[in-house]
């Protein structure tokens, strides 16, 4: 095995191998520690009580991160420290875009963070360009010869940047690492990955971006803030990118553990359409006899016959179909549309569909709230009143509107049974920040 | 409150009046409701008698049909508890590849009450072994982990064969072509005996007819078979 597999990697060893592989002592972490009642992994650094990670003679094992493969008091982990052994590269970067004047005054601010090896947070709205911001604080890191991760808790999020960085860094190494991938893995200077992989990283990286931390509003955060945690060097420059920041964010940067900015207006100069909300009461009893209300009727038709396309999110898979064909209803029999859910085979087509203008609509779950990007949409939630859909699920349904620059805005409806907390604070939170966008626009 | 182990939905304790009025334990659940109504349990009337397997009616089901004209003259009259479908799949998945000891748990009690219903006196229990390296590396055999509190004898031991496929690895072509992959280990006297084989799954039944070669050859008396899934 290669020697630089182990860089920065905690590499699991069975103990019955150990002296058959020649490692260094110093190097060797225990992979799990055992307490009185607990155990704590080394690994995933939580913890968990004995009579669940035990195992016959007095061996335990950890159960909460068995989803990397699991590790026990049978194994080892092994690694060697990060020693940013990489080819000098004098032009990694080979994107010849432009930044508008707000993405590079933030482009610049991100640079620092880097420069500075400090933590910050930078809350871009939907659209808003995020990843070319990163260009040239990826260069300066990539000409210092530091190694850089990029990971989001989102698979679909870590697909689509892995192309845009291999063209807009044509000379530097990149790993794409996910749980659905069989790519093995190896030493590179940029990795992109889920957050989950960041567990097998040990004091690796000199840069940390994490994107849309938010996207899955009940992942294990205390796993999470410890694969931040661990996986980057003690000095090491961490940037947070998001549309819809947590609660939790927010806080650490009002305790100033974060720096922090705002981009609140889009790449092509316009701030984000603001949703209009209606009250629909029994909507889901009208629906049981195949009809819409009459608003949603309304909205579907407008669209329909201005030849837009539109998605209309339901809270649950079991709502598809009986909004579909309820919807059919009431639009022209040539109107092409389907619907479509988290574990659609067919989901990536159906996109790209919708993105060719081969279909008018899609029915969908909040699977396609964030990462979808459609010329000229509208959309429309029915049922927003459901829990599933959060505030920041709000926001980002709301953000897939307006992002060509040939149509800078379009229509966002909420219809909902009542109010929620959740719809009032999505509002709030768009009108915070088309506020702060025609400051800056004036 | 106690998570659902395949769907980590909480589940609540029904606590009823025979029970505050019983001195029986209650019972811990490990899975909830909808969980557990994913296994389907096979019921003596309806299985084949010679390797368990669900069907309509008792007889001899055409595997088993096959087992006898290569000239084994008793079969296995093997038991199982489930059959082997997408549940028992990803039990499988959880407990046995990716070694999480403790979903044992969900079965242990109940496959050792029914190998007490059926085979209660005078039998011998003889877990089907796991070879070395997966011992040290998954740090338990899957079968003796849902046998824990019965008393059973490990007279059977995997062959060392370097580089040996898993048997999980193989075609079912290749599964028969194995030679006898077991040694016995002279603990017991087994001449005369009763021995009823233990295993987590029956796929092919040429495991557990290994398992009985040795046997018959060490003087046997009665050789049957148990599973949890078949
Ligand atoms: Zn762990
Ligand atoms: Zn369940
Ligand atoms: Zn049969």
């Amino acid at each position: 095995m290669d020697k630089s597999e182990f860089f920065g990697r905690l590499y699991i060893v069975e103990k019955a191998k150990l002296n058959q592989m020649n490692l260094h002592a110093e190097h060797i972490l225990p992979a799990i520690q055992i307490r009185v009642e607990q155990i704590i992994c080394n690994r995933c650094g939580q913890k968990t009580a004995k009579k669940r990670g035990t195992l016959p003679n007095k061996q335990y094992f950890c159960p909460k991160c068995k989803i990397l493969g699991r590790i026990s008091t049978l194994n080892v982990l092994y690694t060697i420290p990060e020693p940013n052994k990489f080819t000098q590269n004098f032009n990694p970067l080979s994107w010849d875009g432009k930044l508008s004047l707000l993405q590079s005054q933030a482009a610049k601010e991100l640079k620092h963070v880097v420069e500075s090896k400090s933590s910050h947070l930078l809350w871009a709205v939907t659209g808003a360009g995020k990843t070319e911001m990163l260009f040239n604080a990826l260069e300066y890191a990539i000409l210092k010869k530091m190694r850089i991760c990029i990971a989001s808790p989102r698979v679909d999020v870590c697909n689509e940047l892995f192309p845009r960085l291999k063209t807009s860094f044509k000379q530097v190494d990149i790993l794409l690492l996910h749980g659905k991938q069989k790519q093995k893995y190896r030493y590179t200077q940029i990795v992109i990955c889920t957050t989950h992989q960041l567990l097998n990283f040990h004091q690796a990286f000199d840069v940390l971006i994490i994107d849309e931390v938010d996207s899955f509003p009940f992942v294990n955060n205390r796993m999470l803030n410890h694969a931040v945690k661990v996986s980057r060097k003690k000095e090491s420059a961490l940037i947070f990118l998001t549309a819809t920041p947590t609660k939790k964010l927010l806080a650490d940067v009002r305790k100033k553990k974060l720096t922090f900015s705002y981009l609140p207006v889009r790449y092509h100069g316009h701030i984000l359409p603001f949703p209009k909300v209606s009250i629909v009461r029994g909507w889901e009893s009208k629906l049981r006899k195949q009809k819409l209300p009459h608003k949603m009727a309304k909205i579907i038709m407008k669209w329909s016959k201005a030849n837009f396309p539109f998605l209309i999110f339901v809270p649950k898979i079991s709502l598809l179909e009986k909004v579909y064909k309820t919807v059919r209803k009431y639009l022209v029999s040539d109107t092409r549309g389907t619907t479509v859910y988290a574990n659609d085979p067919e989901r990536i087509e159906k996109v790209t569909k919708l993105r060719k203008g081969e279909l008018d609509f899609l029915i969908t779950t909040t699977i396609l709230e964030r990462g979808v990007t459609f010329p000229n949409l509208n959309v429309l939630v029915l049922g927003a009143e459901n829990k599933v859909f959060t505030k920041s699920s709000l926001v980002q349904i709301a953000g897939r509107v307006g992002r060509s620059s040939s149509r800078p805005f379009g229509d966002v409806f909420f219809l909902c049974q009542t109010s929620t907390r959740a719809v009032k604070g999505a509002l709030r939170e768009i009108s915070f920040l088309n506020r702060k966008g025609r400051q800056l626009l004036k | 409150m106690k998570k659902c182990l395949t769907c980590q939905q909480t589940m609540f304790e029904q606590v009823n009046f025979a029970w505050l009025f019983s001195f029986r334990k209650i019972q811990e659940k490990y899975l909830c409701e909808n969980c557990l109504k994913k296994f389907v349990l096979i019921r003596n009337e309806e299985r084949c008698q010679g390797c368990g397997r669900k069907q309509e009616k008792t007889n001899l089901c055409y595997d088993c049909i096959r087992w006898e004209k290569t000239g084994e003259k008793k079969l296995l009259g093997n038991r199982a508890v489930f059959t082997y479908n997408e549940a028992m799949q990803n039990f499988m998945e959880e407990y046995k590849f990716k070694g999480d000891y403790y979903w044992y748990h969900i079965f242990q009690k109940d496959f050792e009450q029914n190998i007490r219903d059926y085979y209660n006196s005078g039998w011998i229990y003889v877990p089907i072994p796991v070879d070395t390296l997966t011992l040290a590396e998954r740090g338990f055999n899957q079968v003796t982990g849902l046998l824990q509190s019965l008393p059973f004898d490990e007279i059977l031991k995997m062959k060392e064969v370097p580089e040996r496929i898993k048997q999980s690895h193989k075609t079912r072509k290749q599964r028969l072509e194995t030679q006898q992959p077991f040694e016995y280990i002279d603990k017991i006297d087994v001449a005369g005996k009763k021995i009823l084989l233990v295993d987590d799954v029956y796929t092919t039944g040429r495991t557990l007819y290994y398992a009985k070669e040795i046997l018959v050859k060490k003087g046997a008396r009665d050789i049957r078979s148990f599973t949890l899934a078949r």
